[in-house]
C-alpha cells in the first residue's frame, strides 16, 4: 500500500496580461513530504543494470563498477524486490540465478550476500546495446507488482551494437513501467544518448569521471530509490476552451521538457508523467496560450493537479492549483515579470547556450562558440549559479563574468567537457528572498 | 462580456407570490384584497429589492461569456475558465414596474455602488414606485456597506412614506435623513483606516402623475422621453461638484471647469458631511417616458439626455433592457467606474410579467 506524502503545490505567475496579450507564464513548484522510513509501506523493486562489453575490461572500471554494483545491492530495503543485470550487446540476468526463471528475488541477508557473488564473478565481453538491457529489466518488472519500480544503468560506451531506432523503440515501449536513473562512468560514452534514456525514463544523468566515486553515487541513488514514498504522479493541467499547453518543463533541480509526454486525460486536460516522489521539491514552467478576453476580465488559465492511482483505480489528488489570467491596462501590473519564471526562463537559457556553444566548438565554430559560452558564463554569474560558472571555467577563460567575455581554451580535457555537458540541465534553485 | 444577469432577483424570486394569494414572507395564504397579511402582518401592497443586496455567495446559472452551464465552486466556467461575477460584481432586479442594474464595470475590483427598489400597489395596479441608486465613495473603507445600508434604509422610508399620505419632498427628505443615518452607524461601528464611509445618493418617487428626485452628490437623474410630443429628454439634477458649487456663487462656467478639484464631489451622505439634505426637484412629465437614475460609471461615459434616450425603445416599456442596454455600452467604452442604472417607465402602470425571456436578453 502506498503511504503518501503530503504535497504542496504553489504558484508563482504574474497574472495581470496587457490587452491583447495571450501568453501566460507560471512556476509551479511542488513539494512533497513523504513519512519517515521505517514507516513505509510502498513496495518497491530495484534492478541495477551493469555495463558488462569488452571496454570494460579495465580493472580499474570493472572493479569499480562491481564494487558500485554491490553498494547499491547493500542499499536495498529488506523485502524490497530486486535483480541485477549485466549488459553487453545482449543482456541476462546475473542474479537472480537463471535457474528460478525471469523473476525478482526478494532482498534478505541470504539473497543480498548471493547476489554480490553473482556480481563478484562477472567477466567482461562484447559490445554495447543497452536497449537490450532495458527491455530485458522491463521483462523483470513486469513479473511484480511493486508500485515503485527503479532501476539504475551504469555504462562506458556508446550504444555501438544496436541502431539508434532500436533504443528509441524500446524506450518508446517500455516508458512509464520503471524509472531509470543513468551513469557513465569514463569519457567514451556520449552524453545524447544517455540523456535521451534518462529523460524518457523520468530519470537522472551523470558522469562518474573517476570509477572510485562509483560506489558512493551508486549508494546515494539507491537510497534515493528506497525514499521514495509514490510512484507514476502525474502532473495534470486543465485548460480551458481555446487555450493551449505551448510547454511543459521540469525546471528543477534538472531542466527536462515534458510537453511530448503529455497524454490527454479528457478533452481539456493533459496529464504529463512525473515519476515517483520522496521528500523532495521540484518545479515545473507552464507555458499557455490562452484566449484574448477583455480588460477587468478574469480567466482561470489552467488548473493544475498532481493525481496518483488509488486503490481499485481509483485517482488521489495530492495537490491543487491554478493558474489566472486578468486583463489590465494598467501597465505597471502588466510588465512585471515574476521573479521565479525570470530566473528558471534564464536557467533553460543557460542550459541552451552551453549546448549551443559545446556543438559550436566541436564544430570548430570559434565564434559561435565563444559567443554562446561567453553568454552561459554571463547567465550563471547573474544568477548565481557557482556550481556552472565553475564547469564552464574548464572550457574557457574567463576575462568579464558579468559581462560574459570569455576565449575558448586551446586545450580543454574530455571529463571537463562531458561534465559541463552533463550537468548544463542541473538548475540553480530560485532564492525565495530575492527572486533570484 | 455579455448582459446575461448574474444575480438575478425577478419578482419571482424576492417574492415567491406562486400560488398568487399566498403572502410572500411566510407563506400564508391571503385574501385577494388583503392589505395586510393576517398571520405575520406582513404589508402586501409593499415590494422591494432583498435588503443588503444580493447573496456574496450567489453564483450564476451558465457562464457569463460561453453559457456553460457548469461552473466551479470558486466561480470559473468549467469550460472556458472565464471568472463569473460574484454577489454584488453585478446585480440585476427586475420588478416589473422598475429594473435596475450595478455591475461592477472592468477595471474596479469591487462593486461599491448599491441599488434599492421597491413599489406599492396591487400586482395589477401598482401606485407608486420607488428607487435609489448609491455610489460608495472608493477612497472610504466601507464603501460598499455604505452604500447598499443607504439605498436599504431609504427604500424602506420611501416605500412606508408613500403607502401613506406622506408629500413626496417630505418623503425624498426623511429618505435621505435616513440613509445618512445609516451611513453614520456603520462610521460608529470600526475604525476607518481609509476615512470614514462615504456615499453619494439619488432617489426617485413616480407615481400615477409626478416624478420627485432628491440626491447629495453626483449621481444623476435622468427624464428620457418615449414618446415625440411630451416632455424633452433632460437631466434633472445638478451634481454637487467644486465646479458646479464654484458656478452657483457666480464663478463663469470655464473658470470653474478649471479649478483645481473641479470634478470632486462638493456633498456626500457620511459622517464627516455635515449636511444630509437632499436637493430635491418635482415636475409632471407630460407624456411618456422613463426616469434613469445612474452613478457616474454610466454618465462619465453616455451624459446627453439624447443620446441615453436612444437607447429607450420607442414608445415602449422595458426597463430591464434599458438598463441592461446602457450598462454594457457604460463597460464597452472602458468601464472604468462600477456603473449601476435603474429604469422606471411613466406613467406607472402594470408592467409585463417579470422574469420572462426577453429578446435583448441572452
Amino acid at each position: 500500500m502506498t503511504s503518501y506524502p503530503e504535497f504542496q503545490l504553489e504558484v508563482a505567475q504574474n497574472q495581470y496580461l496587457a490587452p491583447g496579450a495571450t501568453e501566460v507564464n507560471a512556476v509551479l513548484t511542488v513539494t512533497a513530504d513523504a513519512p519517515e522510513e521505517g514507516q513505509f509501506t510502498t513496495s518497491a523493486a530495484e534492478i541495477v543494470i551493469v555495463d558488462c562489453s569488452a571496454s570494460m575490461y579495465r580493472p580499474s572500471k570493472l572493479n569499480a563498477a562491481k564494487q558500485a554494483t554491490i553498494a547499491a545491492i547493500d542499499g536495498i530495503r529488506d523485502g524490497v524486490e530486486f535483480a541485477v543485470i549485466a549488459g553487453n550487446e545482449s543482456a541476462k540476468v546475473v542474479y537472480p540465478p537463471k535457474h528460478e526463471g525471469l523473476t525478482l528475488a526478494r532482498a534478505d541477508e541470504e539473497t543480498k550476500a548471493a547476489a554480490r557473488d553473482a556480481v563478484a564473478r562477472l567477466v567482461p565481453s562484447g559490445g554495447t546495446a543497452m536497449g537490450r538491457w532495458l527491455w530485458l529489466a522491463d521483462q523483470l518488472f513486469a513479473t511484480s507488482t511493486a508500485e515503485i519500480r527503479h532501476a539504475i544503468l551504469l555504462t562506458d560506451g556508446r550504444n555501438d551494437s544496436q541502431a539508434p531506432k532500436e533504443l528509441t523503440a524500446t524506450l518508446e515501449s517500455v516508458a512509464g513501467n520503471f524509472v531509470c536513473d543513468c551513469r557513465g562512468v569514463g569519457t567514451d560514452w556520449e552524453v545524447a544518448e544517455l540523456r535521451q534514456i534518462a529523460h524518457a525514463l523520468l530519470g537522472s544523468v551523470d558522469i562518474v569521471a573517476e570509477p572510485a566515486d562509483l560506489a558512493a553515487d551508486f549508494a546515494a541513488m539507491t537510497e534515493a530509490a528506497m525514499g521514495k514514498a509514490v510512484a507514476d504522479v502525474g502532473l495534470r493541467l486543465w485548460t480551458p476552451q481555446g487555450a493551449r499547453i505551448d510547454f511543459v518543463k521540469q525546471v528543477e533541480p534538472t531542466l527536462a521538457d515534458l510537453t511530448a509526454m503529455g497524454t490527454p486525460t479528457d478533452a481539456r486536460s493533459v496529464e504529463y508523467p512525473t515519476g515517483a516522489w520522496g521528500s523532495e521539491t521540484r518545479s515545473y514552467h507552464v507555458k499557455l496560450h490562452v484566449p484574448p478576453a477583455e480588460v477587468g476580465d478574469k480567466m482561470l488559465a489552467c488548473r493544475v493537479s498532481l493525481v496518483s492511482s488509488g486503490p481499485n483505480k481509483s485517482e488521489i489528488v495530492l495537490g491543487k492549483g491554478r493558474v489566472l489570467a486578468v486583463w489590465t491596462d494598467d501597465v505597471s501590473l502588466s510588465t512585471v515579470i515574476d521573479p521565479t519564471v525570470a530566473h528558471y526562463t534564464g536557467q533553460a537559457e543557460l542550459a541552451d547556450a552551453i549546448h549551443a556553444g559545446l556543438a559550436a566548438r566541436r564544430a570548430g565554430d570559434i565564434e559561435t562558440a565563444t559567443q554562446k559560452l561567453g553568454r552561459a558564463v554571463a547567465l550563471a554569474t547573474q544568477s548565481g549559479h557557482e556550481d556552472a560558472v565553475s564547469l564552464l571555467s574548464g572550457v574557457v577563460d574567463v576575462e568579464d563574468a558579468v559581462q560574459g567575455t570569455v576565449k575558448l581554451k586551446s586545450r580543454v580535457s574530455a571529463i571537463d567537457e562531458m561534465t559541463l555537458d552533463t550537468r548544463s540541465t542541473v538548475t540553480k534553485r530560485v532564492s525565495r528572498r530575492t527572486g533570484i | 462580456m455579455t448582459n446575461s444577469p448574474s444575480t438575478d432577483f425577478s419578482l419571482a424570486d424576492t417574492e415567491p407570490v406562486r400560488p398568487r394569494h399566498v403572502c410572500p414572507d411566510c407563506s400564508s395564504p391571503v385574501g385577494k384584497r388583503d392589505r395586510f397579511c393576517e398571520v405575520c402582518g406582513r404589508n402586501l401592497l409593499l415590494h422591494r429589492t432583498p435588503v443588503g443586496g444580493p447573496d456574496p455567495a450567489m453564483q450564476v446559472a451558465t457562464c457569463i461569456s460561453c453559457d456553460f452551464a457548469e461552473i466551479d465552486s470558486e466561480g470559473f466556467c468549467l469550460r472556458c475558465g472565464r471568472s463569473q461575477p460574484l454577489g454584488r460584481d453585478r446585480v440585476v432586479y427586475d420588478l416589473g414596474v422598475v429594473a435596475g442594474v450595478s455591475d461592477r464595470g472592468r477595471r474596479r475590483e469591487r462593486n461599491e455602488d448599491a441599488l434599492a427598489l421597491g413599489w406599492i400597489g396591487r400586482r395589477d395596479s401598482p401606485k407608486c414606485v420607488v428607487a435609489v441608486v448609491c455610489d460608495g465613495v472608493a477612497f472610504s473603507s466601507r464603501a460598499s456597506e455604505a452604500s447598499q445600508g443607504a439605498a436599504d434604509a431609504a427604500v424602506d422610508i420611501l416605500l412606508s412614506a408613500m403607502s401613506g399620505t406622506a408629500d413626496p419632498t417630505a418623503a425624498t427628505r426623511a429618505a435621505a435623513a435616513a440613509a445618512s443615518a445609516a451611513v453614520n452607524r456603520l462610521a460608529d461601528e470600526g475604525d476607518h483606516e481609509e476615512g470614514p464611509p462615504a456615499t453619494t445618493y439619488v432617489s426617485a418617487i413616480v407615481n400615477e402623475s409626478e416624478v420627485t428626485i432628491g440626491w447629495i452628490g453626483d449621481s444623476r437623474a435622468y427624464w428620457l422621453a418615449t414618446g415625440s410630443n411630451g416632455t424633452r429628454s433632460r437631466c434633472l439634477t445638478v451634481d454637487h461638484t467644486r465646479a458646479n458649487e464654484l458656478v452657483a456663487s457666480g464663478v463663469s462656467a470655464v473658470a470653474a471647469g478649471a479649478a483645481e478639484d473641479a470634478n470632486a464631489l462638493a456633498r456626500w451622505l457620511g459622517a464627516d458631511a455635515d449636511d444630509p439634505r437632499p436637493q430635491v426637484q418635482r415636475f409632471r412629465p407630460n407624456g411618456p417616458g422613463t426616469v434613469l437614475l445612474c452613478t457616474d460609471g454610466l454618465w462619465g461615459y453616455l451624459s446627453g439626455p439624447s443620446v441615453l434616450a436612444a437607447h429607450l425603445p420607442v414608445g415602449g416599456r422595458d426597463p430591464l433592457g434599458t438598463a441592461m442596454d446602457l450598462t454594457e455600452a457604460a463597460n464597452e467604452r472602458g468601464g472604468r467606474d462600477n456603473i449601476t442604472v435603474a429604469a422606471i417607465p411613466f406613467p406607472v402602470c402594470a408592467g409585463q410579467e417579470p422574469g420572462m425571456a426577453r429578446s435583448d436578453s441572452p
